[in-house]
């Protein structure tokens, strides 16, 4: 075989596990050809002015009727289409945070493949991942840098008010971008689509919160913070339709989420579309919210020895959600349907450092957000990987969530501090201590271990409101 | 090399006959889809870029000169039809293969195929188009160059910088085209 033959072999390796079989492509194609079939000119000319004209008439009547329509004072859906991967979203991108002088300058982003190489690095700070994993977002001054999860290139940059304090959410399906932010007190929406700013409100109460985009074409916003606070879009403007007074989520004035706070988000609104359940870190509770009525339906309170250090989790089908206790190894199963507490168990081995607890004591507002991610739920929502904090060694435990018991446990005299699994459920990344990065597969096997910049902070993972 | 295209069909298919144009379109479906799979790397994309190709080949075959090759001139609408998915897909939620999530851990060799798919997509689009249409297709050189519109020492060129830039991700030996 000479070189050429080797590198084509190689190639075909590499691509024949994409490409599979030829699909029949022939009868979806015939479908199509017939809606288009070329006729003589003069007849598709009559044809494109009929459809024109009838165009021009329903569009007129829907212009008309979305002129006067009332916004609606129920909540439109949220997506209940199951988010897919995108390009990028087995790559880990895990941030290092830069500092002058003593104070934080921003972040250093870097991409880790499946195969441990690195594969981009980004300067950025308040970084978000788009659900999909395809894409990394960071606010800039004036505006917001979007990045490709594949390789870290810059793809766009979007023009936004300048805000401070700017908290920023995707919608589910990444169509909708929107930041709310103090000085000026404001709440923005951006057409991610078209690059657009599609519309922007000044907020006359503070806006610090975390926005939640619901339905296919951004028609609620909410900002969730201490209060929350409900935005009808009707395509050009966002109006204030209601907002709720006091601490609605009992959490002590802590907004709860934020970009990239620990295990992504603390909240996530169910598949009913309109139940929005949040974890407080202050207190432990887990709240059930009515978007629709905007009231409190239902409360529980975990039993936690200290929720500050709770890396909530949710399934991929948003149904369960799992606080895993990175200090103590406990594991607590919130049935949010049901709104229960299902069961409540030790699944990862914490020893070896009597002094990690310290750690708790020393806690400070500043970490608010910065919360390790102990626990990472597989992509089919079978297995849970869990993992010591504190320095403690005890590996990895793989947890099976079904009957919620520890299968098995990977490098158990190691410590580790964060965990993430890829998209494909293929990939389990480590951050240790030393600024280290393990590389494992889903049978426990080492792909590379590596050092990443100093000051490795955690994983950016996917944001799912 | 190819044969030109049925002039049968063509003229047939000229006149708006759709069976016509699926018996010219059917044998390329293959090459296109592997074509638009090896750029894209997803199956999903792939067969959508395989699509639209044949919605706008169906919508230009007038433009098809009598003699001329069928299948560089539909796999070069896929080319850009690949070129312009990549460069509209960036706000799409993509699929993936439902029954490849949750499969057993890769072995050594599926890693180096993922470092050379990684490889071939940090490649420049045109540079990559020759290198999936030369080594995945295994087409020559000269049809590649009517694909893509380019000279034959363009491409050549191109081949050989991709051969360079994978070189630098991924280990492999001098290559000899």
């Amino acid at each position: 075989m000479n070189q050429d033959d080797a590198l084509r072999s190689d190639i075909h390796r590499a691509l024949d596990p994409i490409t599979g079989s030829t699909p029949d492509l022939m009868p979806a194609i015939g479908q199509r050809l017939r809606p288009v079939s070329r006729r003589r000119p003069l007849l598709a000319i009559g044809q494109v002015a009929a459809v024109l004209g009838i165009g021009l008439v329903v569009g007129g009547v829907i212009f008309a009727t979305h002129r006067a329509r009332v916004t609606p004072t129920t909540v439109t859906t949220s997506p209940t289409a199951p988010i897919v991967a995108g390009p990028g979203a087995n790559i880990a991108w895990v941030t290092s945070q830069q500092a002058s002088g003593g104070a934080y300058t921003g972040d250093l982003i870097t991409g880790i493949d499946p195969s441990g190489h690195v594969v981009g690095r980004i300067n950025a700070r308040d970084e978000l991942r788009s659900p999909d994993g395809s894409h990394l977002y960071a606010l800039v001054d004036g505006g917001l840098d979007v990045f490709s999860a594949v390789d870290g290139h810059k793809e766009q940059s979007f023009h936004l008010q300048p805000v401070t304090y700017g908290l920023p959410m995707l919608s589910a399906d990444g169509h909708y971008f929107a930041v709310a932010g103090n000085s000026p007190s404001s709440l923005q929406l951006v057409d991610l689509s078209t690059g657009q700013s599609v519309a922007s409100t000044n907020v006359g109460l503070p806006a610090f919160g975390v926005p939640v985009i619901l339905g296919e074409q951004a028609q609620h916003v909410y900002v969730v913070g201490p209060t929350i606070a409900k935005f009808a879009f009707d395509g050009t403007t966002l109006r204030l339709e209601q907002s709720t007074t006091g601490h609605t989520l009992s959490c002590d004035g802590l907004v709860v989420g934020g970009a990239n706070s620990a295990g992504g988000l603390p909240f996530r609104v169910l598949a009913d579309g309109r139940t929005l359940v949040a974890f407080c870190p202050g207190d432990g509770r887990v709240t059930w919210f009515d978007l629709v009525t905007m009231k409190v339906t239902h409360e529980v309170v975990v039993g936690q020895s200290n929720p500050f250090w709770v890396s909530p989790v949710f399934s991929p089908n948003g149904n369960t959600l799992y606080l895993h206790e990175g200090g103590t190894g406990a594991l607590h199963v919130v049935d949010l349907v049901h709104q229960t507490i299902v069961t409540s168990t030790k699944v990862a081995t914490v020893d070896s450092n009597p002094l990690a607890w310290l750690g708790s004591l020393l806690v400070t507002p500043a970490y608010a957000g910065g919360i390790d991610r102990t626990a990472a739920v597989s992509p089919d929502g079978a297995w849970l990987y869990a993992i010591g904090d504190f320095g403690a060694r005890g590996g990895v435990s793989l947890v099976h969530l079904p009957d919620v018991s520890v299968k098995g446990r990977w490098l158990p005299d190691v410590s580790f501090n964060s965990v993430w699994v890829s998209a494909d459920g293929r990939t389990i990344y480590l951050l240790g201590n030393g600024d280290e990065l393990r590389v494992l597969r889903a049978d426990g096997s080492q792909v590379t271990k590596l050092s990443l910049p100093a000051n490795t902070f955690g994983f950016i993972v996917p944001t799912i409101p | 090399m190819e044969h030109a295209a049925d002039p049968d069909l063509v003229r047939d298919a000229k006149r708006g006959d759709e069976a016509a144009f699926t018996s010219l379109l059917r044998p390329l479906l293959e090459p296109a889809y592997r074509l638009a799979a090896g750029m894209l790397q997803d199956r999903q994309l792939a067969e959508d870029a395989v699509q639209e190709a044949a919605m706008k080949a169906w919508r230009k075959i007038h433009q098809l000169r009598e003699g001329t090759q069928m299948r560089p001139w539909f796999l070069g609408i896929v080319a850009n039809e690949c070129r312009t998915t990549r460069r509209g897909r960036w706000w799409g939620v993509l699929k993936t293969d439902p029954d490849r999530r949750g499969a057993e851990a890769p072995d050594e060799e599926a890693v180096r195929g993922i470092d050379l798919r990684n490889a071939l997509k940090r490649l420049r689009a045109d540079q990559r188009v020759v290198m999936v249409l030369y080594f995945y297709l295994d087409l020559p050189l000269e049809e590649i160059a009517t694909i893509t519109g380019a000279s034959f020492a363009a491409v050549r060129g191109r081949l050989y910088r991709g051969i360079r830039e994978l070189r630098a991700d991924f280990p492999i030996a001098e290559v000899q085209a």
